[in-house]
């Protein structure tokens, strides 16, 4: 054990000294960065509701989880060359909301973030880029961009070779480190889409010197608002022609005209070449408007469409509806909007008078507040934009909940639990160093008292998320963990409180700890919103509360039943308490009575599992491997009570048994979501393979470690050599002694 | 868990034939037996969950768990195995043996009773389905009616006369070996024809004769020939083919040979023509399809509610409208998730939707049921329920009585 930690001790070292050794290459000039946004204007944008994922939520929790899935935490540090003249700290430290404000507002400074996580640097070289020293390390959009063809080629190979693989029922043929360049050019294409999403409030449109005599050619040489140019565009005399020729579709109308554009020599010779190069717009449609000069003199209404359309198509499709923070524009509209939507809006001939004037009010109050001279007065009117679309979502069902669902993502609870239940279990741990003494005692009671802290801050969590989602507390994968570890964790309070030996108190701590880290993690590697739209079939309230709940009890009662196993091989097997019979049958009743515990549960919700399954489509049972994951477990756990029953196992049989039965929870739980068949798809994985094997090998590893202790103490007991008391020396009457 | 009162003791075990049955009750009635049960299903249940991956769900079912013996290959040794079909019949037997008959009648054993008799009914219930049950499914686009139910997974080849509401019906079991050369004719008195089925082919095209994939032994006729492809783990997704030869059930004479394909019918989809047979002035239609069966009412849908989550294609909820048309009249009733229609013995759940094209409006599709032990598992879950909490808490009760008398009876203080 010794050796072990000194070992990973000197490992951690020697990559600390490897960091420390080399230049490090992710920091930024502070004279690029843009003033730090004050808290009041973080508050304001973080409570804006926007709609993401099928449902409306705080703005708050969108720039959570892109940040968490783009840099895999969700905070961000940027360090700086020199101290920061305003703060003297050579680094800042970014919270989600503050990062995409600076990717709406302040996109220069915000590319230059080393944002993108990526686990090994090598993958880099594959698109042709040069890997930063450290294997895992983090880089910045404008390191990154300059092979973004190739990323998004990558992208669409894997992708490609997904599908197939899917579709032959054969492995992908490709590697890890294709997939992880697969997801950095999904983090950099969600990167884009969220620097395009306040695109067109701070866009300035040049207006090119060729323009012929017409509209907009009093502005010649000047720039004007995403505004000014589509009130150029609706009142164009030859725009009413347009739509009416495209059906009123301003999108496809503007694809076309910028495709006539793109065929140019013109373009093609000035255009741009890759996302992000939107300067090069204005040169090129100059060129092209002089090489065109002879035919669009006589065609000032199309010169002036030309001037601007590159500009609003790239706003309409670029900046898509993955920002929808515009609520529905008044009577008619049920829709929320992206900012580059409202063009749309403006130009479409499908949408109202009222919808195009509330459009249009919305992106000049915006355009003003960027204009705004100084950084103060920018904020100010930022705020108050913010305040205003608020306000005008106010009253609506969908963002009922949006200042409940803030509350609870600052709270994060489970976070707190985690550290809690690491520190009860600390505390719990020093009173086993003296089981006498008595600031061991008080520290104990105190221990005890303090358990109920983390276990609160799980239920609150389930209760908020209740109240923001669907009214049940399972719903999706995320959501089984913190409610299989409260089971397990207040299992063993139960345990304590029977028992009162302390052991089983820090072993639900330390399960609770653990589930904590399990919930965190999960979330980190999915990085997705983990309050879900749900599928159709599972909105029903009484069958989650019922039949997933009863699932989950099962899980985490044969968890905990497993730790107490667990430590009942590793007391055994490093002979602590050898003499202390009652400890160990202290363990086995335990274990007896979680297993029966845990086949009450197992067994209710498998069957009400079928009988959901028979009220929604009429199959009681169907094989899915979720539904045989469940029946695994509820037949393994009939089969070791029968065990027991038949005399075949004793007391450390049971507890091997006990271990198998996490093998078979893990199966259910976890492995049965890789396996990509059935009708279970909502609750699907893909890539957590090495964790679950890793899970079988503990679990089996433990369990052969039981069944050689079984071995050894039977030879010993055969050979004459008194043995270490067994279950068949009956201790009932002996008194409990602390541990 | 529970006792098993003993028959008789080893001493008064009586011998010879007498013996022998005594010893087989004794086996019968073990909890020995019920654990190897348990551990036999309990690794059918993962052979039959890693297999859907290989070779899908309906085969798996198949092989591992509607069978009596399944074959295994272990290093080249064929396997001959119990199957969950057999194990369960065991099991049964064995609990109602041990489980019931031989288990002490003690008030403190009632939960187990309990719990012993649900599992009994859950097997029965399972057995009745599996023998009794029919499903399918019945697809309708708004104001289409229809009484026709299809099945998802078994083929049957159809032959019916011009005007005739009735069809003969050979199903897939009867001809899904005739493949490899194999052939099987099937004739009936009243018939006027034979037909012979040959090439039959579980998932396959129907090719143009010079398709380069074709292999020479194919029969090509009429320009068409079967083209077999690999087994879809999903079973629904496989399109049967065959080849069929029409003789004169009098004279033998070959009438017609020709290639027919399944018919996958959709809602809205065209169905491909049947192969048309002529014989002594009446016209016959042969055609393989899905196997296909009526409800005695008719199902009109009126209209298919949708609704989505905002900004997705994804749905949120989807309800079904319709019109139960029988001799005793209308009823109007809406099916929806988790609240479908009982009637008649039939049982219509919201299964699903679709669309046939992007601007067609779109079709509901209902899961329909007919079986008779649909109701039993909610009674065996209420008598485990009972059961086995019952159970837990004599055994906690008396495990708490012991506890605290223990800790009475210790001078030591309580430890913390």
């Amino acid at each position: 054990m010794k050796f072990l930690t000194l070992l990973l001790f000197v490992c951690g070292l020697s990559q600390l000294a490897r960091a420390g050794g080399v230049d490090d290459p992710k920091v930024v000039d502070p004279a690029i960065m843009p003033p730090e946004w004050s808290a009041e204007m973080i508050k304001a944008w973080e409570l804006l509701p926007i709609r993401d994922g099928g449902r409306v939520k705080p703005l708050y929790t969108f720039a959570y989880y892109e940040l968490l899935r783009t840099r895999s935490m969700a905070s961000l540090r940027v360090k700086f060359t020199k101290p920061d003249p305003v703060t003297g700290k050579m680094y800042r430290s970014y919270e989600p909301m503050a990062w995409v404000l600076d990717c709406f507002f302040n996109p220069e400074a915000a590319k230059q973030y080393y944002c993108f996580t990526l686990d090994d640097g090598e993958a880099l070289r594959r698109v042709g880029l040069e890997p930063h020293p450290l294997k895992r390390d983090q880089y910045s959009y404008n390191e990154l961009v300059v092979a973004r063809d190739k990323l998004a080629q990558m992208q669409d190979d894997v992708d490609r070779k997904k599908e197939l693989a899917k579709a032959n029922h054969t492995d992908p043929s490709y590697d890890y480190l294709d997939e992880m360049i697969a997801n950095l050019a999904r983090n950099v294409g969600a990167f884009e889409a969220l620097i395009q999403a306040g695109a067109p409030l701070r866009r300035v449109l040049p207006i090119v010197n060729s323009l012929p005599d017409g509209p907009l050619s009093d502005q010649k040489g000047k720039s004007i608002t995403t505004s000014a140019a589509l009130t150029s565009v609706k009142t164009n005399p030859l725009w009413g022609q347009i739509m009416t020729r495209y059906e009123g579709d301003p999108n496809q109308a503007l694809m076309d005209i910028v495709g006539v554009l793109r065929e140019s020599k013109a373009w093609q010779t000035a255009g741009p070449r890759a996302f992000g190069e939107m300067d090069k717009f204005g040169p090129a449609i100059e060129a092209y408007l002089t090489e065109s000069a002879e035919t669009l003199k006589t065609q000032p209404n199309l010169a002036s469409i030309f001037n601007v359309a590159p500009f609003l198509m790239l706003d309409m499709r670029a900046s898509g509806p993955r920002v929808s923070v515009v609520p529905p524009l008044g009577a008619g509209d049920t829709n929320w909007h992206s900012f580059g939507e409202l063009s749309n809006i403006i130009l479409s001939k499908a949408s109202s008078d009222t919808q195009q004037t509330a459009a249009m009010k919305w992106l000049q109050q915006a355009e003003a507040a960027l204009a705004m001279p100084s950084s103060a007065e920018r904020e100010k009117s930022l705020i108050k934009f913010a305040d205003d679309l608020r306000g005008a979502s106010e009253g609506l069902p969908t963002v009922a909940t949006i200042s409940t669902e803030l509350d609870f993502r600052k709270w994060d609870f489970l976070y707190k639990a985690k550290w809690l239940f690491l520190l009860i279990f600390v505390f719990v741990a020093v009173t086993w160093m003296a089981p006498q003494a008595k600031w061991a005692a008080v520290l104990f009671t105190v221990c005890k008292w303090a358990m109920w802290l983390p276990m609160l801050a799980i239920v609150a969590a389930i209760a908020y998320r209740v109240k923001i989602g669907f009214g049940a507390p399972v719903t999706n994968l995320y959501e089984t963990i913190p409610v299989i570890t409260f089971v397990a964790a207040g299992l063993a309070v139960l345990a304590e409180l029977i028992f009162r030996t302390r052991l089983a108190l820090g072993v639900g701590a330390m399960a609770g700890c653990l589930g904590m880290f399990l919930t965190g993690g999960f979330e980190a590697s999915e990085a997705t919103d983990t309050i879900h739209s749900l599928e159709a079939v599972l909105r029903t309230g009484v069958w989650l509360w019922t039949h997933v709940m009863c699932e989950a009890i099962a899980y985490g009662a044969g968890m905990i039943g497993g730790f107490f196993s667990l430590v009942y091989i590793f007391a055994r097997l490093f002979d602590i308490e050898r003499k202390n019979a009652a400890f160990f049958k202290m363990l086995t009743s335990c274990v007896y009575g979680i297993l029966a515990f845990t086949l009450v549960f197992i067994l209710i919700g498998t069957v009400l599992g079928g009988i959901w399954g028979n009220q929604s489509w009429g199959r009681f049972w169907g094989w899915d491997p979720k539904e045989n994951g469940a029946l695994v477990i509820t037949l393994w756990c009939l089969a070791v009570l029968h065990m027991r029953q038949a005399g075949w196992i004793k007391e450390i049989g049971l507890h091997i048994m006990s271990m198998i039965t996490i093998a078979t929870i893990i199966f259910s739980w976890w492995h049965v979501n890789e396996l990509d068949v059935g009708l279970h798809a909502y609750g699907r994985t893909e890539g957590r393979m090495p964790w679950i094997i890793g899970g079988y090998c503990a679990v089996g590893l433990v369990a052969l470690l039981g069944a050689a202790i079984s071995w050894f103490a039977n030879r010993s007991k055969n050979s004459g050599t008194p043995a270490v008391a067994l279950a068949s020396k009956d201790v009932s009457a002996m008194p409990l002694q602390s541990i | 868990m529970s006792e098993i009162s003993p028959s008789t003791s080893a001493k008064q075990a009586p011998s010879g034939v007498l013996g022998l049955l005594h010893r087989l009750w004794r086996l019968a009635s073990s909890v020995s037996l019920c654990v190897v049960l348990l551990l036999w299903l309990t690794v059918l249940t993962l052979l039959g969950t890693f297999s859907q991956t290989e070779i899908g769900l309906y085969d798996s079912q198949a092989k591992y768990f509607d069978s009596i013996f399944f074959r295994e290959e272990l290093w080249g040794i064929p396997l001959y195995l119990p199957g969950a079909y057999l194990v369960l019949a065991i099991l049964f037997v064995n609990l109602l043996l041990g489980g019931l008959i031989r288990l002490r009648k003690k008030p403190k054993n009632i939960g187990v009773f309990l719990s012993h008799c649900s599992i009994l009914l859950l097997i029965v219930a399972g057995w009745r389905s599996f023998h009794a049950k029919k499903e399918g499914h019945m697809a309708l686009l708004p104001n289409e009616q229809s009484d026709l139910v299809q099945a998802y997974q078994d083929w049957q080849l159809e032959i019916r006369e011009q005007g005739s509401s009735e069809a003969l019906v050979i199903r897939d079991t009867n001809f899904s070996d005739c493949s490899g050369g194999k052939s099987r004719t099937f004739f009936r008195n009243a018939l006027p024809f034979t037909v012979k089925v040959s090439d039959y082919a579980r998932n396959c095209e129907i090719v143009e004769e010079g398709h380069p994939d074709l292999p020479a032994s194919a029969k090509r006729l009429d320009r068409f020939a079967v083209l077999p492809g690999k087994s879809l783990p999903t079973n629904e997704a496989n399109i049967a083919g065959l080849v069929v030869e029409i003789r004169d059930a009098n004279t033998n004479d070959l009438l017609t040979e020709a290639v027919v394909g399944a018919v996958q019918r959709g809602p809205g989809q065209p169905e491909r023509p049947p192969l048309v047979v002529k014989v002594k002035d009446k016209t016959y239609a042969i055609e393989l399809t899905r196997e296909r069966w009526r409800v005695p009412f008719q199902v009109k849908l009126d209209k298919f509610n949708l609704e989505k989550y905002e900004g997705t294609e994804k749905a949120k909820s989807y309800q079904s409208d319709i019109t139960k048309t029988d001799a005793s009249g209308e009823e109007k009733l809406r099916i929806q998730m988790n609240e479908p229609m009982r009637r008649a013995g039939y049982v219509f759940f919201q299964a699903s939707f679709g669309k046939v094209a992007e601007t067609a409006p779109y079709y509901t599709v209902f899961a329909v049921v007919n079986n008779p032990s649909d109701q039993w598992p909610t009674y065996a879950c209420v008598l485990s329920g009972v059961g086995l909490c019952l159970h837990f808490l004599i055994k906690l009760a008396g495990f708490l009585s012991r506890t605290s008398r223990n800790r009475a009876v210790t001078s030591a203080p309580p430890t913390v």
